[in-house]
């Protein structure tokens, strides 16, 4: 008896943690019966390129959710490593360059807003917000209109390759980064510090903790995920412009969040951000291949976030 | 000292590159004695005339203060380079402000230039009808308004349009006679709402729809002019359709169209808008059938060019069209003539219109 009633808990324990991806797992079987070709191996691939990029800001952003902050720089983050990206193969012709160039990029875009955060003392949600206006004029200085077109080996391979002519190159990226998210916040010192920022950040001031130094490596990673999600991006379409990726912001947090990633900090998983990707890329997709009329796909996509987010809820009630 | 220098340095770069970004322009004395004026931060302190002011002469240097949507963006970026070249050629002087896309700024910076006492406010407006009362504002302090790609319904409101709704309703009727009357057909738009965007996607419903009863024109894509979005929108599309031809509206989200129908190994044809000197290329190699030369720098020259016409009086139109030009291989304008769909059309090779896209000085300039 008394078995049985610790099963049922360790059962529902589970079913509230991996609440969202029996959500994905409904969504996928709803899809399937409204479109027979939407587990087709080509749609599939498709989903994994559309989520790819955004997948990795949305990493990216959890870290910086995870410690209480936020991050508005993501969007055109993308837009400005893809265009100093472009500036570098523009003159030096090797994907390679452009590729550094765009992570150094991002990293130096984190690394300001952490600097602005515990130097400057602003808070996140302003720092980032005032970047994210700085970023946009940086943007329109380097890239003066011009569009660069990608035709080197390694862009296309990186863009469009595949493993084994099957899984994604860019599918492989995304689960490669999401493991190194993984590892960091549950092997690291650094993960560990990330939790307390976000938990209770005086707390881990008087417990000796350095806070500013690992929000300021919060933010430089969050930085190398927006720099790693650009070359993915430009990469998909073999060109570089400075609109590119622009619009990514909001699926990054809107995934990042339904993936289990407290708002108020603390709380957030590389693995949940994965799914609330995924589920954000399938709800994309299915608004596509459901044919819903243009100007009701955004209120749709809407709707559909909130209905997931409050199952969840409904699935978490009584956790604490 | 470690902590202050940094900080020092954390506000000098966010400084630097805010004034840069927001648009904040410094007099630079520009080719022909005219003076640019590129972002000015500020405002010189000059209340604007409530009353009619009399039409300035071609000796007068006209005062623009242009409100453009977005200063980051490819398009507005030409229309600058180009509209400050035509303020060289007809005595004007340009302030060019970006709103972020966002209308309240909009109004900000056009209540700014009513202080300014410009001559003439050219905004391309977030919202045709939101941007009215501060217009009206602008035109009872003598100020002429323009209105740039989008059609501002007020009487007083001069515009600078494209021909957009009949230009790709012919694209339409070109796209559906050129797949044989049948198929099934994707449209890619810019966002909902947008004048420009909600313009030509009309046109080129109306032009399948309305002639070809066996197309199966699938709901437009918003695609909001990001390459990388349309792209995940077409693979997805291609994943469950055998597209026969896609139009586009804007080049720039081509290119990220084409690099997905070619991973799908799909055969399907492109039909594109704008006439940037790339597509023109992929228009000569055949990858784009079709497409249509409007030209940001075109655009920003004529409608520079037509505001100091406007001021001075020599112009009285309220809507003011800016040419536009088919771009096709020989052998699609005479498809396009066999099939009578050529009238009215100004049709162009690559070539001719590449260097068009460049030469628009030679197009509309004073020597035109």
């Amino acid at each position: 008896m008394g078995n049985g009633a610790l099963d049922k808990k360790y059962i529902l324990k589970k079913v509230r943690e991996y609440s969202m991806v029996l959500i994905l797992v409904v969504f996928l079987a709803v899809m399937q019966i409204l479109q027979p070709k939407f587990l087709s191996p080509a749609n599939i691939c498709s989903i994994l390129y559309s989520v790819s990029g955004s997948g990795i800001v949305a990493i990216g952003a959890m870290f910086v959710l995870i410690t209480g902050g936020m991050d508005f720089t993501a969007g055109y983050g993308v837009a400005l490593c893809g265009v100093v990206g472009g500036f570098l193969y523009s003159k030096s012709g090797s994907a390679i360059v452009m590729i550094v160039g765009c992570m150094i990029t991002g990293m130096l875009i984190g690394l300001t807003n952490g600097l602005i955060v515990t130097k400057m003392h602003i808070k996140s949600f302003i720092a980032t917000l005032a970047m994210m206006f700085t970023i946009q004029g940086l943007i329109y200085i380097i890239c003066e209109g011009n569009i660069v077109f990608l035709d080197d080996p390694l862009s296309k391979w990186l863009g469009k390759g595949t493993i084994g002519g099957v899984i994604p190159m860019q599918a492989l990226i995304l689960v490669g980064m999401t493991a190194l998210a993984h590892l960091l916040l549950t092997r690291t010192r650094m993960g560990t510090y990330t939790y307390a920022i976000g938990g209770n950040e005086e707390a881990g001031r008087y417990a000796g903790v350095d806070i500013d130094k690992y929000k300021i490596l919060v933010f430089s990673f969050a930085g190398i995920c927006t720099g790693v999600a650009s070359c993915m991006m430009v990469t998909q379409v073999s060109m570089i412009s400075p609109t590119i990726g622009s619009t990514t912001l909001m699926d990054a947090i809107a995934a990042a969040v339904i993936g289990g990633t407290s708002t108020l900090g603390g709380k957030g998983s590389a693995f949940g951000t994965l799914i609330g990707a995924l589920i954000i890329g399938v709800i994309s997709n299915a608004l596509i291949l459901l044919y819903v009329p243009t100007n009701a796909q955004y209120l749709v996509k809407g709707m559909i976030i909130i209905s997931a987010l409050y199952l969840n809820q409904l699935m978490n009630v009584g956790e604490k | 000292m470690k902590k202050k220098l940094v900080a020092m340095m954390m506000v000098t770069t966010l400084s630097v590159s805010v004034l840069a970004g927001c648009g904040s322009k410094t007099n630079e004395p520009s080719e022909g004695g005219t003076t640019t004026t590129k972002e000015s931060t500020g405002g010189e302190e000059t209340t604007a005339d409530a009353t009619e002011q009399p039409a300035k002469t071609a000796d007068d240097t006209v005062k623009i203060g242009c409100v453009m949507m977005n200063l980051s963006n490819v398009f507005y970026v030409n229309a600058m380079e180009a509209g400050d070249a035509a303020a060289e050629d007809w005595n004007a002087e340009c302030i060019w402000k970006g709103a972020d896309s966002k209308l309240e700024e909009q109004v900000a910076l056009i209540e700014n230039f009513i202080q300014q006492g410009v001559d003439a406010i050219f905004v391309d407006p977030m919202d045709a009808e939101g941007i009215i009362p501060v217009l009206e504002k602008a035109h009872e302090a003598g100020i002429t308004c323009v209105s740039f790609g989008n059609f501002v319904d007020a009487d007083f409101c001069y515009c600078i349009v494209y021909d957009d709704y009949n230009n790709m309703y012919k694209m339409g009727e070109i796209c559906g006679k050129y797949i044989g009357e049948e198929g099934t057909v994707a449209n890619f738009i810019g966002s909902p709402g947008n004048y420009v965007s909600d313009n030509r996607e009309a046109g080129f419903k109306d032009g399948i729809t309305e002639n070809y009863a066996n197309i199966n024109l699938l709901p437009s894509q918003p695609a909001n002019w990001d390459a990388a979005l349309g792209n995940s929108q077409l693979t997805a599309l291609l994943a469950a359709n055998e597209l026969d031809a896609l139009f586009c509206m804007n080049d720039n989200v081509t290119y990220g169209l084409i690099e997905a129908i070619e991973a799908s190994g799909q055969d399907t044809v492109v039909f594109s808008n704008d006439g940037d000197i790339e597509a023109c290329e992929l228009v000569k190699e055949g990858t784009i059938k079709a497409d249509c030369l409007t030209g940001a720098k075109r655009a920003g020259y004529y409608g520079i060019k037509t505001i100091t016409q406007i001021v001075r009086g020599e112009i009285d139109s309220q809507k003011n069209y800016l040419p536009s030009h088919f771009v096709m291989n020989e052998d699609m304008k005479k498809f396009c003539e066999d099939n009578g769909l050529s009238d009215g059309m100004s049709i162009m090779t690559p070539d001719e219109a590449i260097y068009c896209y460049d030469n628009y000085r030679e197009e509309f300039g004073p020597q035109s």
